[in-house]
């Protein structure tokens, strides 16, 4: 069963991409597919006053995942392999590898998918691969 | 296109995912038969955990109906096209 996460561009959605969101967590909520961000998301998108869409986005998760000192571990060792410094990228490709099977819902796909190529995950942007260990969706 | 309650489209709180806060002790009134069923997978001692964990998932459920009203209520309802899309994405 896919784990679904959800990256800043899910919490930032427009209408359009409001949805996307919409369509694939009403799906999951009767499929049992379960719904996480990591927390980094959180502090990159959260502003008080925060707006209405992204209080109802961050209603629809099952878990906000601690960066804890061996996620945060995990997160800087991607980093220092693939030289790159987006820990909010690093922590969401984190959680969809760990998750795997996964999807994850960015707005950064050309930045995601080398970070869970790094993570030996097979990954895809094509939505109708059903073997792929984590597909990317633009958001 | 759905129809919405004002309190629908508040925004729901928020607050017991990103810091639970103090417990308290309730009552409730429960079958016994589903009380028993429980006490025999969890034992006594795991009894609020159970609850706790149950009442969390009937909440971010509820969340979740928010959300698609309005969502639904904005734009419309949500086309099979597009359950076909998301039935895509999440199989596996």
């Amino acid at each position: 069963m896919r784990t679904l996460v959800l990256d800043s561009g899910a919490f930032i959605a427009s209408e359009k991409n409001r949805r996307l969101v919409a369509t694939l967590v009403d799906l999951a909520a009767r499929r049992g597919n379960v719904v996480v961000a990591p927390a980094s998301v959180i502090a990159e998108t959260w502003r008080e006053p925060t707006s209405y869409a992204l209080t109802f986005t961050l209603g629809l998760l099952d878990e906000v995942e601690p960066l804890d000192l061996p996620r945060a571990k995990a997160v800087g060792r991607l980093l220092g392999y693939t030289n790159t410094r987006q820990i909010v990228d690093a922590s969401v490709a984190e959680a969809a590898s760990r998750h795997r099977p996964s999807v994850v819902l960015t707005s950064d796909a050309n930045d995601i998918m080398p970070l869970l190529q790094a993570l030996n995950c097979r990954v895809t942007q094509d939505e109708s691969d059903a073997r792929a260990d984590v597909v990317v969706v633009s958001v | 296109m759905a129809k919405v309650k004002r309190d629908q489209m508040k925004p729901p709180d928020v607050s017991f995912l990103l810091d639970p806060g103090p417990t308290t002790t309730i009552s409730a009134t429960v079958p016994k038969t589903i009380l028993e069923q429980v006490r025999e997978s969890v034992g006594s001692r795991g009894l609020s955990a159970f609850v706790t964990k149950a009442l969390r998932r009937e909440l971010i459920r509820i969340n979740r109906e928010r959300y698609v009203a309005m969502v639904e209520a904005e734009s419309g309802p949500l086309s099979e096209e597009e359950l076909a899309r998301a039935r895509r994405i999440l199989s596996e």
